[in-house]
């Protein structure tokens, strides 16, 4: 049967407009959520949240935290979104990122010779690359043999973890008690721009690079070989596209894109590598990938959005003690939501698209 | 057929009695389309409506609206005279109306009498436990009363589709249908099947059935209806006797002007093939030869049409061909270059153009006609150059075919799952022989389509053809074959049969040939 789908017509910016509502919605539901939940636990809601807001953007101390955290997660976000893109998706992410960073720490306290700028695109070049290979290391099994890249990712996440804890531990320990490395060189430093946060440098190299994936994704054959895999084999096949090479691609570039965040987290912030250093940078990059409606430029904002619910949930720890868990909880139901679109769409779709059969 | 030719009404011993369904003014709007625009329909007992129409004309709709499955924003419903709602589908089964769709609702992984008593199982025993003899023993009655023969105890999937049609109308008439509505039920059939559907028809007209006929082919319409009525752009047109009915008047009700279907001349041929199949043997998956000693030629300047009905190794050919699958013995060659081994986007770089059967493998849905445009070419210049897509020269190419394929979309950032299966086509042929191709693979191009854009599709093969292209076409549709091929080769189990001149054909071959039965020696008879 022929099945014609009638849609409204919508003017291109209101239909735009729609794609965000979905997202919209799930951070409208989540905040509401939490509310109750504060509700419950005896608490005033709108004080956390204000305290939450201002802890985030009151000041230019909340807003260098807030753009520090959304840093690194603009970096994994965009990388989930690349392979997602290829139809792929990477939940290697978190141990790309903790191998990347440790690169990065690795050229910057060894290749001290190095020049300051050209110091600093090697490390971030090193982690990119070892990010990558990673994330190779992941798909490969996946083309080969079939094996689901979320089983190989997740495994190799605990593998690199691990590895760059026994690294930190053991052969790279800096003198002292804690299990950090040797600071990098000043050269390899990524400025602070808004002294005295953390602010660094990465945060506008962020930016830079969400703008870099969009056209990689918009303007070049790769993007487009990568977009048309990921919505339909078929047609990619009888294209002539290889689908296991772009795939491979992708997946790797993903890769990349998480090492380069952790490379800029460690350049720009901590100026070493610390055992353990990341909250879920890698997970929250799944989360900035979807709230970001697999969009680069909106992957910008869902980090700025998740950077924010971090420093302002610092603050209403530590002014309120209420635990920072309660951002955790916030983000699980955005994500919760998110990931059941479903809904959302067929309630959408109700209200704007009918389909008749002929 | 009994039909009495001097009768005014319907069929001679029902015209006196009511007419057991009668729809009145029915309206059906869907955003920006009005399906049914205030339709008025009578259907007796005993008799084969055909609901003649061009897709998109509004049959499918108007019948889904009796069965229940839609509802109309206006109009009544009598049966047996009497008013009523039907809201939805288990109202009209309890009314006896019983549609077979198009696209069988039928479980795959159950057997033939499960799928049949769904969601009416008569159950023993404290109502726990299905009573599987009791429905086994009530199918079978059917079975013998109307010829539907078909193991019960078979898995549904394992059936070919002919069968699992006739699962599908042995599961309405279970549910106790006197009136049948069968939605463009030939579409899948072989030419066999269809006799033998026909059959089966003309038995339930007998059991005093009221049986209606959706379809958009006129030769069948004729063949098998008491009465047709032709609706046009959701309007009925209008209702003839099938005594009264001649092609001709149906295809202009049908098109709302003359229908002429042009005598295509014979493309001009060079000696030597451009694409040559030499002695290809393939195993399917589960290790079955679907290919035997296949050889084909096809030369440049021609539309060489492979006959047969579908699963007899025409996918299997197609993709050895275009490079989705190896032979395991043989070769293909162009231009007398061996490409057997070659990857696919090397074949397109030699000129090949792919179109598939299935549109979907073609297109990409949720991308806009731009992009779609741009699948395939997207590594060649002008179209990229160093991996920057040049939208500009991509823009002005895609408004171009879109103005000469008359695609019909907003613009061209439209995206390709909102246009009709007609455009979408459309769009696959622009895109395709766009290319310049020597060598063109095209699979049942019409599909779906409706006769102005089947014809569209077949002037633009012949004149690709003209222009010297080799094309192969595979299809299903023995029409479409017979009507633009030049030669035509018969396949059947995954042999050849015989290749045979199309304007030396008898149309009583074609059956045999079809079956596989090759009775006289004049095979290929092409003069160079």
């Amino acid at each position: 049967m022929r099945e014609i789908r009638q849609l409204v017509k919508v003017n291109s910016l209101l239909r735009r407009l729609f794609v965000i509502v979905p997202q919209a919605l799930a951070v409208v539901t989540a905040l509401i959520a939490t509310a109750f939940v504060l509700y419950l636990m005896g608490r005033n809601p709108w004080e956390i949240y204000y305290i939450m807001l201002f802890g985030s953007f009151g000041d230019i101390y909340s807003l260098g935290a807030t753009l520090t955290q959304a840093t690194p997660i603009i970096f994994t976000g965009l990388g989930f979104m690349v392979a997602f893109r290829s139809g792929l998706f990477n939940v290697g992410l978190e141990g790309q990122l903790y191998l990347g960073a440790f690169a990065a720490a690795y050229v910057g306290f060894t290749l001290t010779f190095l020049p300051p700028v050209l110091h600093i695109i090697t490390a971030i070049f090193a982690g990119a690359l070892v990010g990558g290979l990673w994330a190779l290391i992941a798909i490969i099994p996946k083309i080969k043999t079939g094996a689901h890249e979320v089983i190989t990712g997740l495994m190799l996440t605990y593998v690199a973890i691990l590895l760059t804890s026994y690294l930190v531990n053991y052969p790279f320990k800096a003198s002292g008690w804690a299990p950090y490395s040797p600071f990098i060189a000043e050269s390899a430093q990524l400025p602070r721009i808004l002294p005295p946060t953390q602010l660094s440098f990465g945060w506008i190299l962020a930016i830079i690079f969400a703008g870099f994936v969009h056209v990689l994704l918009n303007r070049t054959t790769i993007g487009y070989e990568i977009r048309v895999v990921g919505i339909n084999k078929e047609a990619a096949v009888s294209a002539g596209i290889n689908i296991n090479r772009t795939m491979i691609l992708a997946f790797t570039l993903s890769g990349c894109m998480s090492g380069m965040g952790g490379a800029i987290e460690v350049l720009g912030v901590h100026r070493r590598f610390i055992d353990l250093f990341s909250p879920g940078y890698g997970w929250d990059g799944i989360a900035v990938g979807l709230l970001g409606n697999l969009n680069p430029i909106g992957a910008i904002f869902a980090a700025l959005l998740l950077g924010a619910l971090r420093a302002g949930g610092s603050s209403v720890q530590m002014i309120t003690g209420l635990p920072l868990d309660i951002v955790t909880m916030v983000q699980g139901i955005i994500i919760l939501f998110i990931a059941a679109p479903m809904l959302y769409r067929s309630f959408i779709k109700k209200i704007g698209e009918n389909r008749y059969d002929d | 057929m009994n039909l009495q030719v001097d009768e005014p009404k319907p069929t001679p011993d029902t015209s006196l009695v009511q007419p057991v369904v009668v729809m009145r003014g029915i309206t059906k709007r869907f955003p920006g389309v009005i399906a049914n625009d205030n339709i008025d329909l009578s259907i007796y007992k005993g008799e084969v409506l055909g609901l003649l129409g061009e897709n998109g004309a509004g049959k499918t709709v108007l019948m889904s609206i009796l069965a229940g499955i839609h509802k109309p924003d206006s109009g009544e419903i009598y049966i047996k005279g009497k008013k009523v709602v039907i809201n939805n589908p288990a109202t009209a089964i309890r009314h006896g109306i019983g549609m077979v769709h198009q696209h069988f609702m039928l479980i795959k992984e159950l057997t033939v009498l499960e799928n049949i008593i769904l969601g009416y199982e008569p159950r023993s025993r404290g109502r726990l436990f299905v009573d599987f003899q009791s429905a086994r023993e009530k199918v079978k009655q059917l079975q013998e009363k109307y010829k539907l023969y078909v193991n019960l105890d078979e898995i549904l999937a394992k059936l070919p589709i002919g069968l699992q049609q006739r699962v599908e109308i042995l599961k309405v008439l279970y549910r106790g249908a006197d009136i049948l509505i069968l939605d463009e039920p030939t579409a899948v059939l072989t030419p066999e099947e269809v006799g033998n559907l026909f059959e089966i028809m003309k038995s339930f007209k007998q059991a005093g059935k009221a049986v209606i006929f959706i379809t958009h082919k006129i030769r069948e319409a004729i063949q098998i209806c008491d009465r047709i009525t032709v609706l046009r752009r959701g309007k009925v047109v209008g209702s003839l006797n099938v005594n009264v009915a001649t092609p001709d008047a149906l295809a202009e009700m049908m098109i709302g002007k003359r229908f002429i279907s042009e005598t295509i001349q014979r493309g001009i041929t060079t000696k030597t093939p451009l694409l040559k199949i030499s002695e290809v043997d393939v195993y399917n998956e589960k290790r079955v030869k679907v290919l035997s000693n296949v050889n084909l030629d096809v030369f440049s300047g021609e539309i060489l049409g492979l006959a047969g009905v579908e699963g007899n190794g025409q996918t299997e050919l197609v993709e050895v061909i275009i490079g989705l699958r190896k032979p395991d013995k043989g070769a293909v060659f162009v231009d007398g270059v061996n490409v057997t081994n070659m990857s696919i986007s090397k074949r397109f770089e030699l000129g090949f153009s792919y179109i598939p059967g299935d549109r979907h493998n073609a297109l990409v849905q949720e991308l806009s006609i731009m992009e779609n445009i741009l699948l395939g070419k997207h590594n060649n210049p002008p179209f990229s150059k160093r991996f920057f897509i040049n939208k500009d020269i991509l823009k002005a190419h895609s408004e171009m075919l879109v103005k000469e394929y008359n695609i019909r979309a907003t613009n061209i950032y439209t995206l390709v799952k909102n246009l009709s299966g007609g455009n979408q086509q459309r769009i696959i042929l622009a895109r395709e022989l766009s290319k310049n191709p020597q060598i063109i693979l095209v699979v049942n191009p019409s599909r779906g389509l409706d006769i102005a854009a089947t014809n569209f599709v077949h002037s633009k093969l012949i004149e690709m053809r003209n222009k010297g292209c080799a094309i192969l076409l595979v299809s299903a549709d023995l029409d479409e074959i017979l009507n633009i091929s030049d030669r035509i080769a018969f396949i059947y189990e995954g042999k050849i049969v015989t290749v045979r001149d199309s304007n030396v054909l008898k149309r009583e071959e074609i059956g045999l040939l079809m079956s596989g039965i090759e009775n006289e020696g004049n095979t290929t008879t092409r003069e160079g």
